[in-house]
């Protein structure tokens, strides 16, 4: 036990690497780092810069995960439901232009494309050009199945900075029954190698559900990701999607611990570990915003409420309504959607309540948060 | 009535809080307090005089106990969490910064450590801030004369972490020089003194693995930067200290459910 006090102020917090990357991005992408080094000066003043998740071609996926969140959006369960695709305008490259413009006025600096397998989407490379990869780090999740390394070296080329790759499992069988899809663990291992061979920044995602995160599989994983030196970021399974009745699959407070304690040893996060000077916390519009096909924020990947349409509003006044929700803006160190039963309450109340009217994700403002007291 | 029955100062009008609610999402769970074990550490660590008495330390503890309970006002505080406590430190530095930084977040951080198998202890500044030089008392947060009581007497009281939740810090600080005054029993914000000994005395104060604890604000304490707040937090099964700012947006402070600031209760020996 090292007894000394090491006080860290932010700067010193960042990993070497983390200093090196930064100083990368002032060469590579000078407009990138301006924001980066602007968001670091003004962070103390209440200044956010969160990543905008973009859900692209209707969340088309070739897989058919059992805990998947996004089935409900995609079109092969609107069509089961409805008879019909999602009758919504879907956003086009103009309307993702002008995204990228006004995420860049924001100060915003990080777009991950994520369906869905975003790699599916026939458009991905326009729409890179459109989202201009000079001014954002553009950020790919994939499950692997196609990312080879002809489509890694053309997801740098096209000016890619990172792939987020998924794996269920360390056992090859229980990943692959899991995908529906055998193979599946072979082609992800594959897809790691293709990403360092194409020189890209690389994590390994993993979701885990109750009890898994004490397993020795789950062990496997984060000795795996060590000796590979990859980052391991986990997400934890939500009530949400096709987990809405899946109670038991939902993580409880112990879970989250033993994921705390191995962050000591592993290279192992969430989206809720401490990071760039500060606390770990919910990071709902501070940290993260998913955009849906239609234009609609989402303030976290596993929620199906909106704070607005970015088509319709302008992006700052959404990202400004969403900090002063009541559940949204303030701290707090839970995962509300995984781990606040008020919340999910609430959450999923208004799901029921709004596809009794419509089967059409996500639930408006004015239907969901939009019932929520305003912080003032 | 001033507190309610989770022990909380029952917001007036003019003050920010999160909510009105009864909320309790964010709780400590009151420890089972050994106060003769408590006396014992306190002397090993030279947070009492050796020459105070445990006797006299629980006899004052006791009748200010009673004192508060029979006080109306006060009385529902003791529904909350409640840390008793005995502190003189004659060598108290002038310096807040510094007795945090070579004192007591070197004796939180070993005593947590200890007492906690594979955890750690961290403290973060943000902004490169320091805590040198740099963190005073608030003005009219009583913190002062019970800070010249610790360096010239043996303080005997109680430290209720919650006993201002959810308040942001600026009513925090506005609301503790509003209380009635009483002539069995002081009172002020809490500080650093009284939110670190509760934590070496009972390191897990904040760790339980069932619920989230809220975050002690040291709102007694101003830093120079007038944005930043010292607190005390839990991560998961560590436990860290901050320097955090207290900006929520570019034009709002801090109001959240989960940040506390403490009141603090105590009579010289």
């Amino acid at each position: 036990m090292d007894l000394s006090l090491k006080i860290l102020a932010d700067n010193e917090a960042l990993t070497l690497e983390e200093k090196n990357k930064r100083r990368d991005q002032s060469i590579h992408r000078p407009r990138v780092h301006e924001k980066i080094q602007a968001y670091f000066d003004k962070m103390l003043d209440g200044y956010i810069s969160p990543i905008l998740r973009l859900k692209i071609n209707r969340s088309l996926c070739n897989f058919k995960c059992e805990h998947c969140c996004e089935e409900p959006y995609m079109t092969r369960d609107v069509v089961r439901r409805t008879g019909k695709k999602d009758p919504r305008h879907q956003m086009d490259n103009d309307d993702y232009r002008k995204l990228s413009e006004s995420a860049d006025e924001a100060g915003i600096f990080r777009f991950v494309l994520t369906g869905g397998e975003a790699l599916m989407d026939r458009n991905l490379g326009p729409l890179i050009q459109a989202l201009d990869p000079m001014k954002h780090l553009i950020i790919l999740d994939t499950n692997g199945w196609s990312f080879d390394e002809e489509k890694a070296k053309w997801f740098a080329d096209q000016g890619g900075y990172k792939a987020q790759i998924s794996l269920d499992s360390m056992i090859e069988g229980e990943h692959d029954l899991f995908r529906g899809k055998k193979g599946s663990f072979q082609r992800v291992m594959r897809s790691l190698e293709a990403s360092k061979k194409a020189n890209l920044e690389l994590l390994l995602s993993t979701c885990i559900i109750k009890g898994r995160v004490f397993s020795e599989e789950f062990k496997d994983m984060c000795l795996f990701c060590k000796e590979n030196d990859i980052p391991l970021y986990v997400t934890l399974a939500k009530p949400v999607g096709n987990a809405r009745d899946q109670d038991t699959w939902v993580c409880t407070k112990d879970d989250v611990d033993q994921l705390k304690l191995l962050e000591t040893e592993y290279n192992v996060f969430t989206h809720m570990t401490p990071s760039y000077g500060q606390p770990g916390k919910c990071i709902t519009v501070k940290g993260i915003n998913t955009v849906n096909h239609d234009g609609e924020i989402v303030p976290c990947p596993y929620m199906d409420l909106s704070i607005g349409n970015v088509i319709k509003d302008p992006l700052s006044e959404i990202l400004d309504r969403g900090m002063k929700n009541e559940w949204l803006g303030p701290y707090r160190d839970e995962c509300i959607i995984g781990e606040n039963p008020e919340f999910i309450q609430f959450h999923n109340q208004s799901v029921a309540d709004w596809m009794e009217k419509t089967p059409l994700l996500p639930v408006p403002y004015a239907e969901g948060f939009g019932r929520n007291r305003v912080v003032k | 009535m001033l507190f309610n029955e989770l022990g909380r100062k029952i917001p007036t009008p003019e003050c920010r809080v999160f909510d009105n609610a009864k909320r309790n999402f964010y709780k400590i769970n009151k420890p089972s307090f050994d106060v003769e074990k408590q006396h014992i550490k306190a002397l090993e660590l030279k947070l009492l005089d050796e020459s105070i008495t445990f006797n006299s330390v629980n006899a004052e503890q006791k009748a200010l106990y009673t004192s508060i309970n029979n006080n109306p006002d006060y009385q529902n505080l003791l529904l909350g969490t409640c840390v008793p406590f005995a502190v003189s430190i004659h060598d108290l530095k002038s310096d807040i910064g510094e007795q945090l930084e070579e004192d007591f977040l070197p004796l939180v951080k070993k005593t947590y450590e200890e007492s906690q198998n594979g955890s750690w202890f961290k403290a973060t500044l943000q902004g490169g801030n320091a805590l040198r030089n740099s963190l005073n008392v608030v003005e009219a947060s009583g913190y002062k004369s019970f800070l010249d009581a610790v360096k010239s007497h043996c303080v005997v009281g109680y430290y209720f972490p919650t006993a201002f939740q959810e308040y942001d810090i600026a009513s925090q600080r506005n609301q503790v020089n509003l209380l009635p005054k009483n002539e069995d029993f002081s009172m002020c914000l809490s500080g650093h003194v009284e939110a670190s000994y509760s934590l070496v005395m009972y390191p897990d104060l904040l760790f339980d693995c069932k619920n989230y604890s809220p975050i002690l604000c040291l709102s007694a304490l101003e830093h120079t930067d007038q944005r930043m707040v010292p607190m005390f937090k839990s991560y998961g099964p560590h436990l860290e200290f901050w320097l955090l700012s207290q900006m929520m947006t570019e034009t709002q402070t801090q109001i959240s459910e989960q940040w506390s600031g403490g009141l603090t209760i105590y009579k010289c020996l």
